[in-house]
């Protein structure tokens, strides 16, 4: 079931069920569910043409692994293609970042489960690094992918969708099934948090270089 | 009401070099092509027919060693299935029935809100009860990937066929694979002709994942494992079902194909 809190949409309701009595047998039928497939499969390819990549983006600013981030994305356009004659059209992308976010917070706690057996690290890196190196982009992700951790999804789905996706409140508003308010209000939740976990990873550092 | 101006262009500098790391953050082209495979659009979508299931069957079975792909774009496989058994259930079955009747419907309205049950029954029983033990809460239409199959489609999915095995081991599809893996075994039994094995094993299907994401593929096997059977009243029960609550479903035509049962007549304009 959907979390309200997360702003996530359920399934839109069933389609109507088609329970029409007997028919007599012909062509006609086979004919228009073949044109029903291949619209349907056009749609779908339109799905896939027009927010594959920001379905991938936001799978892993969601916190899904580089490495698994092709595979939550077919299993989003899975879900999508079973239920396909639900979506709204229109609403296509609100459904698609919906289930992009089940299937990152499945792919969270199954992590989480992995870390408790093998680690003990739930919070971001002690020290920032000096921005020089972060030149080295692929540690400043790792670390951004430390820090959004920290968030609660529901924070860090507005965190994203403004910061990194650029998308305007209402926009997001319009993704997430939100009021608009209550996405303003997530969003400077997010961004104190955000500021406050890079000050104290400056703070650590500062602390840090000080005893060198 | 105005908006915050953003981190990424007005942050400090270690906010500012954290997000626009993730400026990079894009899929490969190959991985869009890989979705599109096992979603049976690799290529072009094509209609239903009989011929596109019959030109795709070379395909199909040279997907049949991939694993997820086949059950991922389960028109591919399924609708072929269903189409490709049809022959084999003309030929020891009764006349076609033209009717959906009200008791298939009650039928399936139990099915439907049954909640999963013990150990399932053993097959060589009552073929209804057999049929009863599917407990999808609701069979919903498979992937939309095309009826019966697209030749095409099929072509580009084993083309893609080592990348969609490799899905297996990813946690979050796990799950999926894991009931794919489940069906394998109805699939190849039914493949072989073993319809007994081909019902166990989606009986067991039916007990691990009873909310699985697949049902709607578990039930076609399953009117194909009860046609194959022989029990043609079990298999038109569940198809009659599957088509009330399904009937824009892309295995429908196969199915009716499989079982002689009418279409229905188009909404009037």
């Amino acid at each position: 079931m959907g979390d309200p809190g997360l702003g996530l949409i359920d399934a839109a309701p069933s389609r109507a069920r088609d329970l029409a009595g007997p028919a007599s047998a012909g062509s006609i039928p086979i004919v228009r569910g073949a044109a029903d497939a291949r619209a349907e499969g056009a749609r779908l390819r339109g799905l896939v043409d027009d927010q594959y990549d920001f379905i991938w983006r936001s799978l892993r600013r969601l916190g899904v692994p580089e490495g698994d981030a092709d595979d939550c994305a077919q299993q989003v356009f899975l879900v999508a293609s079973r239920k396909l004659g639900d979506i709204v059209v229109g609403c296509e992308r609100p459904f698609l970042f919906s289930t992009a976010l089940r299937v990152a917070s499945d792919a969270r706690r199954s992590r989480s489960r992995r870390r408790e057996v093998f680690e003990d690290v739930d919070e971001p890196r002690d020290s920032a690094p000096d921005p020089e190196q972060l030149a080295d982009q692929k540690r400043a992700r790792a670390l951004l992918d430390e820090v959004l951790d920290s968030l609660p999804m529901e924070l860090r789905a507005v965190f994203v969708l403004y910061e990194l996706e650029e998308l305007p409140s209402a926009e997001i508003a319009e993704v997430l099934a939100l009021p608009i308010g209550t996405v303003a209000s997530r969003l400077r939740r997010a961004r104190e948090e955000f500021q406050r976990i890079i000050a104290r990873m400056k703070a650590r550092d500062a602390f840090d270089g000080g005893r060198r | 009401m105005s908006e915050p101006r953003r981190f990424l262009n007005d942050g400090g500098g270690l906010e500012q070099s954290l997000l626009r790391s993730a400026r990079d953050d894009r899929p490969s082209p190959a991985a869009r092509r890989r979705t599109l495979a096992a979603l049976g659009l690799g290529a072009s979508v094509l209609g239903a027919s009989a011929t596109a299931t019959a030109a795709a069957s070379p395909a199909v079975k040279a997907a049949a060693s991939l694993g997820l792909l086949k059950w991922i774009g389960v028109g591919i496989a399924g609708g072929v299935l269903v189409v490709g058994a049809a022959e084999v259930v003309h030929s020891v079955s009764s006349p076609p029935s033209t009717t959906i009747t009200s008791a298939a419907i009650d039928d399936h309205a139990r099915a439907s809100s049954a909640t999963p049950r013990g150990p399932a029954r053993g097959l060589g029983a009552v073929p209804v009860d057999t049929s009863k033990e599917l407990v999808s809460p609701v069979i919903e239409a498979p992937p939309l990937v095309a009826a019966p199959a697209a030749a095409a489609s099929s072509i580009a999915a084993a083309t893609d066929a080592p990348r969609a095995r490799s899905l297996s081991p990813s946690p979050a599809s796990s799950a999926l694979a894991d009931e794919i893996a489940a069906l394998d075994g109805a699939r190849e039994a039914l493949a072989s002709g073993d319809s007994s094995r081909a019902l166990r094993a989606l009986d067991a299907r039916d007990r691990a994942f009873p909310r699985g994401a697949l049902g709607p593929e578990a039930t076609v096997l399953r009117i194909e494992a009860l046609a194959l059977r022989g029990d043609r009243a079990a298999a038109t029960r569940l198809a009659e079902a599957f088509l009330a609550a399904s009937p824009r479903s892309p295995h429908a035509s196969a199915i009716r194909t499989l079982l002689g049962l009418a279409a229905p007549e188009p909404a009037a304009p």
